[in-house]
């Protein structure tokens, strides 16, 4: 009696798992999960969460996502073309005619590669810091700051290193600073810039302009950015996300 | 909104009629049709992969209210970067990738801030797991944040050293030392048949 043979594809997904397992301790892997229980209650706040972040995507991400696929498709075509070309043109009495090509596709640059559209600087911030751009793309790092936010006139910048919010200004001298767990999310107010909101961990704060005040506004709040409605001075409405 | 399973009661999808049911698709064909606008899609992706981004959370933020932000955040975030996913990969290393290098950043800022008006340490995991379960917490917490990171993808998701080298931006030899050294002490902590 023959048997028949696995498809190829079963069999390289085998080898690749047990090359994966080899030196894994499998007790020490099922007693990491059973010291790890998933809370009920914590996935249905996350899937909440993750279903509301879904449906608050751009209506065309899906169709501009696809476009996208068309438009990179349709340039690696024109490159192959393109490159085919080049291969065909530049012999020796094919040069002249590489050289309008090349010309005709990628002319001398006129004008700096990039600058910035405005005037004012561009401030970026990731896991690595926080820098400020200038008009001609020059960078200035700021800090350690993982989180940064102009206030409401680009007179003062917020600084986020963690455990300390740091309010300085153009000068780079430090106005003021607050201590607290674990700050996350912070987001000056437009208008006269007197409020600035930030979680605390799972807390949402509110502190004034100058570093004064600074108080408990919710002791739970869900992990986005609160936003402040913009309106007119003296008036201080801010979005938030329940727990 | 919803604030929670337990008290929307059983979580329920609707299909599309004739349409497979998500957890018959692969993580592929979930996030392309996830792009193309189907709902459902996204809710088998998270039901597939969200409570593992959760566990190498919790195991190496070791607190249960971090975790559950890191991981809710995490997934936030994959949703927010679907278009840049490449798809010939697979989305679940993704995703805890993610999770795992935001869980690693919290406990360091922990580390580094001070402790003005700091809540308590979230106990709250430990009510719900065994004896051996808590011996083996307290033995993880005990690993420096390094050690601790690697033997969780290591031995919790079976990724290679290789695999881990590269989610956390690390030299493979990095990788392979600190392995070596959270066994070695999580085998003296807990005993030889904790850890072998």
């Amino acid at each position: 009696m023959s048997r028949a043979r696995p498809p190829r594809e079963a069999v390289v997904v085998h080898v690749a798992s047990r090359r994966r397992r080899r030196g894994v301790d499998a007790a020490l892997g099922a007693r990491l999960r059973a010291a790890a229980p998933v809370d009920p209650a914590a996935a249905g706040r996350a899937h909440a969460a993750a279903m509301a972040a879904y449906a608050a995507r751009p209506a065309g991400a899906a169709t501009e996502s696809t476009r996208s696929r068309r438009r990179g498709a349709r340039a690696l075509l024109a490159a192959v073309v393109v490159a085919l070309l080049g291969a065909i043109v530049l012999s020796p009495a094919g040069a002249r005619v590489g050289d309008w090509i090349g010309r005709t596709l990628d002319p001398p640059p006129t004008r700096p590669a990039a600058v910035l559209p405005g005037e004012g600087p561009l401030l970026i911030s990731g896991r690595d810091g926080s820098w400020t751009l200038d008009r001609a793309l020059r960078p200035a790092r700021l800090g350690e700051f993982t989180e940064a936010a102009w206030s409401a006139r680009g007179n003062y910048l917020l600084l986020n290193r963690g455990d300390t919010l740091f309010a300085r200004d153009r000068d780079g001298t430090t106005r003021w600073s607050l201590a607290r767990p674990a700050i996350n999310r912070v987001a000056w107010s437009p208008g006269d810039g007197y409020r600035v909101a930030y979680r605390s961990g799972r807390e949402l704060r509110i502190v004034a302009g100058d570093g004064s005040g600074d108080r408990l506004l919710a002791a739970r709040s869900a992990p986005v950015t609160p936003a402040w409605q913009p309106g007119p001075p003296g008036r201080h409405t801010l979005a938030w996300g329940p727990p | 909104m919803a604030s929670s399973l337990a008290a929307a009661g059983t979580l329920t999808t609707a299909l599309a009629p004739g349409a497979p049911a998500a957890c018959e698709r692969s993580d592929r064909a979930l996030v392309a049709a996830a792009l193309d606008g189907d709902a459902t899609a996204i809710d088998g992706l998270f039901r597939r992969h969200w409570p593992l981004a959760f566990r190498v959370a919790l195991l190496i933020a070791h607190d249960h209210a971090a975790a559950e932000d890191i991981a809710q955040e995490a997934f936030v975030a994959a949703v927010g970067r679907l278009e840049q996913f490449d798809r010939r990969r697979p989305f679940g290393p993704w995703l805890t990738k993610i999770a795992a290098n935001r869980a690693i950043d919290w406990t360091r800022a922990r580390g580094r801030r001070r402790e003005v008006g700091a809540p308590a340490l979230d106990a709250s995991a430990a009510d719900v797991v065994d004896t051996l379960s808590a011996e083996l917490l307290a033995a993880l917490a005990a690993l420096p944040l390094d050690q601790r990171a690697v033997v969780v993808l290591r031995h919790l998701l079976e990724w290679t050293p290789g695999e881990i080298a590269r989610a956390l931006e690390l030299p493979r030899g990095t990788v392979n030392s600190r392995l070596r050294r959270g066994l070695d002490a999580l085998r003296a902590t807990l005993g030889d048949e904790a850890a072998s």
